[in-house]
């Protein structure tokens, strides 16, 4: 079975893998770009864990073709952070301690992020209902809500 | 955010909201959970799992799988030397290695839906899977039985021909009950002849999972001269190591663990599942084997805990004193003996101060996933039961559920069933905390229910070790050995700076591998920051005694006329001598020429925890129409010792709190007629998501454990053991219908409300 | 002793000379054999009221109260 070669853009890197037609873009960006930031959950779109921007959408990782991301602009959690300053919703999440085992984490950065892109001034039901499509089942939710409605003020300022 | 927290001021470090040391690494994508690594060479495990609930293996033919290019290895029971049976004790957490090695791959028979039968390893995934396909497996279908009381029936189908009841004098027959344990305080019958009022109830729950985000995964590297390396997503290594050295015949001292990043575990990931088939695999192939579960494998095959039948029988005099309890547990274990009937029976009263107690508690094999922990495991099905009745009780009595509670507190002095006597203990502190609370004292409105419940956990000691290394330049090296999953190398480093006076960035935690520390047991229990707590402050002391020596030699004093304060050795009096304060940065800098490396170490065994007793309050709203349960607001109380990094401590009581929201409203295993689990996944196997919640209040009694340097009870069992009662109770008010069966999901509710509305107009 | 009255022809109470948990153990195991070989590995100890698990060495006072406990332990 001949593999796809397919050309895209990683967090501003251009960046090429080879893949089968039924993998994953998750996989692709695991098991063949070797950046595991991007977590796996479920494998069926269902927890959050593989969030990622297509083209400034996000999506679920596990539900996209690595083939589909050709040509396309690809974000991960890996390029969240610009050179050793985090993103105010990183620097959140530490100070207001919203991740515990941490592996639904990045998911949930990309997420909020998207959101605070789209909404800068959500109330706590629309960010609650933005991430529901992210599992976490350490926190309860309350410290993760509290950071991104921290993020979403410091940046209106 | 904490309504209430004591910090003592005196305290520079701990008690205060540090940041916590792995944090960076997590919010960057940096940090390495068990699927991410990936070495030169590796190969993709896949394993085949049963589709049958309970079935004999007649044959398995791997030829056509191994002949498929890409395929290095294959391996079955037969790749696994055979296990005796091991001596007691048994629960969700300790197996027989008879049925630990069955477990993980099955020998003579499938005892579930998702037992492992076979595993490859291949040079892809594509092909690891396809190589599943190819695997020839002749089942002889055998009958099934899933729920416990069907199980113990004359006429189940058995599932270990050779298990005879223990507790049971002269038992001929082979049952599927494994064990009934008892345990009794007082004279029961005397009690309830006494009783004024006397509630009898029935409850059931069903199988929940833990719901770890991180499916289970690990790498196997076996070498050529018999080394054996391991990474993995767990909850204990060095057991696991212990476990896999017994499992695969090899000595502990060839395999090395190193435990990754932990993406959650709740109990779920203290057994081993893919370690031993990974390890096996690498064996045959010389290489390194990945095996990473998928979301429905890990329904299927891990956790969860057991599905229960509770009978409660409870008496109390008039004013609320409560007189005699009696219960009966029947807990499933799934396929292999070990549900947490022991814990249970610990735990379910424990938070009352009563004379009359008797129990049996029934543990008892069906065709489902061996049970694993689960936070306080085995502890909140009994706990609903008897919060339950209790809450029945306060009704039919017209006293206040906090009040009732008043009036059988544990307190300082009390002996619960084991035996063990209570040291302080902030129970009473607690509910008064509940009263005076103003959540406590809101007006409801219509379809709006308040609930309260208390839960006891009693925590866990055993072996830690712990390495303190003082680096030239006065940094500090914590070398611990406990799987961090909630955050309790802060703890740690929190501890240390605060010993060694230094601030808390100056210490840098670090989780070593089974080489290279002395055996730590598992992050379980709540016992990782009391007992590994308890092995970091002696280590660091170890280390500050050094430098008190090195700085008694320096001034010509003895080591007894040095204190150590704000990270300097200093004269311990006036009398001593006046001299400049040593800063542990200079007694680090000149070790080489004083005697060498600066570093403490500990080895300890601890004991001493002291319980956690915790109080939930709950306001729900539901939907006649729909059966909907709204969550209006939840405030957790618990007694946490004290709390060394308060932000996870809350974390931790917030998240039991949502775990155990879910068990009581929607979460279950749901089985078909041929006993296949049809709801394994995240879709179907709801979990609560963030829009199902409000903010979760926390209220933090610190009444400290006399036993720890830091007054540590351990906090993250207990917050699982209130809530499903809590929420029946507040369904109840709700509705103004008893709830006895968990979950309480919206086509339940709407039955219960049509029958109550039937029973009216009759 | 509770659970462990399985194995003693159901004495619950006696009395018995040790000065830590490994000699209360051997004399409990003479005393009745069948409980002997499931005593260290199944059982933890109250001791006044204080629990002891996987602690032989643990010295026990003259006339103190020991309760024999199953093991147990969480997640």
């Amino acid at each position: 079975m001949s593999r796809h070669h397919i050309s895209t853009t990683i967090n501003g890197d251009s960046a090429e893998f080879l893949c089968d037609t039924d993998e994953s873009l998750l996989d692709c960006i695991r098991n063949e770009l070797h950046m595991t930031g991007t977590k796996e959950g479920c494998g069926t779109g269902d927890c959050g864990a593989c969030s990622v921007l297509l083209d400034g959408r996000l999506v679920c990782s596990c539900l996209v073709l690595g083939v589909e991301a050709a040509g396309k602009k690809i974000d991960t959690i890996e390029g969240m952070a610009q050179g050793d300053k985090l993103h105010p919703l990183q620097r959140n999440f530490l100070e207001h301690a919203a991740l515990q085992c941490g592996i639904c984490t990045p998911g949930f950065l990309i997420a909020a992020r998207a959101l605070l892109e789209k909404n800068p001034n959500p109330t706590e039901t629309e960010v609650r209902f933005w991430l529901a499509g992210n599992l976490c089942r350490c926190t309860g939710y309350d410290k993760i809500v509290r950071a991104v409605m921290a993020t979403a003020a410091e940046l209106r300022g | 955010m904490p309504d209430d927290i004591k910090l003592d001021k005196e305290l520079k470090v701990v008690g205060h909201r540090n940041v916590r040391p792995d944090g960076m690494d997590k919010v960057t994508g940096r940090a390495k959970y068990g699927a991410d690594l990936i070495l030169p060479g590796m190969l993709y495990g896949r394993v085949l799992r049963s589709p049958h609930a309970h079935a004999k293996i007649k044959s398995i033919d791997t030829s056509a799988a191994e002949a498929l290019p890409g395929v290095k290895a294959v391996v079955t029971g037969k790749d696994f030397p055979d296990q005796p049976k091991s001596k007691p004790p048994y629960g969700p957490m300790i197996q027989d290695a008879w049925d630990a090695t069955r477990n993980i791959i099955a020998r003579e028979k499938v005892f579930y839906d998702g037992h492992c039968v076979a595993a490859v390893a291949a040079t892809s995934d594509s092909i690891a899977k396809q190589a599943l396909k190819l695997i020839k497996v002749d089942y002889q279908i055998l009958p099934h039985v899933i729920d416990p009381i069907e199980a113990m029936q004359p006429d189940a189908p058995i599932l270990h021909e050779d298990q005879f009841t223990l507790g049971v004098e002269g038992a001929t027959k082979p049952s599927n009950v494994f064990r009934i344990m008892k345990a009794a305080k007082g004279d029961v019958d005397k009690g309830f002849a006494e009783a004024d009022l006397i509630i009898e109830r029935d409850f059931k729950t069903k199988a929940v999972h833990q719901g770890y985000i991180e499916p289970h995964a690990c790498v196997g590297n076996a070498s050529e001269d018999g080394n054996v390396e391991v990474w993995t997503s767990t909850q204990g290594h060095f057991v696991s190591r212990n476990q896999l050295a017994n499992l695969l015949g090899l000595p502990v001292g060839k395999i090395r663990l190193t435990s990754s990043e932990i993406g959650g575990g709740f109990g779920g990931k203290i057994p081993m599942y893919g370690e031993p088939l990974a390890v096996r695999l690498s064996q045959k192939a010389n290489r390194p084997v990945k095996i990473v579960m998928t979301r429905d494998e890990t329904f299927r095959s891990t956790g969860p805990t057991s599905g229960s039948h509770v009978w409660m029988k409870i008496g109390v005099k008039n004013d609320g004193r409560i007189v005699a309890a009696d219960a009966k547990l029947y807990y499933e274990a799934g396929a292999f003996k070990g549900a947490g009937i022991a814990a249970a029976i610990g735990c379910m009263f424990s938070e009352y101060d009563l004379e009359n107690i008797r129990i049996e508690g029934y543990d008892i094999v069906s065709n489902r996933p061996k049970v694993a922990a689960y936070r306080a495991p085995g502890v909140p099905m009994a706990a609903f039961a008897v919060e339950g009745v209790i809450n029945q009780i306060a009704k039919k009595l017209k006293i206040d559920p906090v009040d009732i509670r008043l009036k059988n507190a544990a307190k300082q002095g009390t002996v619960n069933v084991s035996g063990i006597k209570y040291g302080p203990i902030g129970f009473i502190e607690l509910l008064e905390k509940v009263k005076a609370h103003p959540h406590y004292n809101t007006k409801l409105e219509k379809n709006q229910g308040r609930g309260f419940a208390a839960g006891y956990w009693m925590h866990a000691g055993g072996m830690s070790c712990a390495s303190v290394n003082i680096q030239d330049d006065g940094t500090v090296t914590l070398i611990e050995g406990n799987p961090d999953i909630g955050g309790s190398r802060a703890s740690m480093a929190a501890m240390a700076a605060e010993e060694l006076g230094i601030p808390f960035e100056k210490v840098r935690p670090i989780i070593a591998d089974t080489s290279s520390l002395g055996f730590t047991f598992l992050t379980a229990g709540s016992r990782t920051t009391y007992a590994t707590g308890m092995a970091v402050v002696e280590a660091t002391r170890h280390a500050i005694k050094i430098c008190c020596e090195r700085a008694a030699a320096v001034w010509g004093v003895t080591p007894e006329q040095v204190k150590w304060e704000d990270g300097h050795a200093k004269p311990a009096s006036a009398n001593v001598g006046d001299f400049a304060p040593l800063s542990l940065s200079e007694l680090a800098k000149k070790a080489p020429m004083m005697g060498g490396p600066i570093a403490g170490h500990s080895e300890i065994n601890a004991t001493g925890q002291g319980p956690a007793i915790g109080g939930h309050l709950v306001d729900v709203e539901v939907d006649p129409e729909t059966g909907f349960v709204k969550l209006l607001r939840f405030t957790v109380f618990q007694d946490v010792g004290r709390a060394i990094s308060p932000d996870y401590v809350e974390g931790q009581l917030q998240g039991g709190a949502i775990q155990g929201l879910g068990w009581a409203l929607n979460e279950e295993y749901i089985y078909n007629d041929k006993g296949q689990l049809v709801n394994a996944g995240f879709l179907d196997y709801r979990m609560p998501v963030a829009s199902d919640v409000p903010m979760i209040g926390t209220v933090l009694i610190e009444e400290p454990n006399p036993n720890h340097p830091y007054g540590v009870r351990g906090v993250g069992e207990t917050p699982i053991v209130p809530p499903q009662a809590a929420v029946a109770n507040a369904v109840e008010n709700a509705i103004g219908i008893q709830m006895s069966e968990l979950p309480m999901s919206p086509p339940k509710i709407l039955r219960a409300i049509a029958a109550d509305r039937l029973k009216a107009a009759e | 002793m509770g659970e462990a009255r399985r194995f003693t022809g159901d004495v619950a109470e006696l009395e018995i000379e040790a000065g830590n948990v490994m000699q209360l153990f051997r004399k409990l195991g003479e005393r009745f054999p069948e409980l002997a070989p499931v005593l260290e590995d199944g059982f933890a100890v109250a001791i006044d009221g204080e629990m002891f698990e996987d602690s032989l060495l643990q010295p026990i006072k003259p006339d103190a109260e020991v309760i024999l406990v199953p093991k147990i332990a969480g997640g």
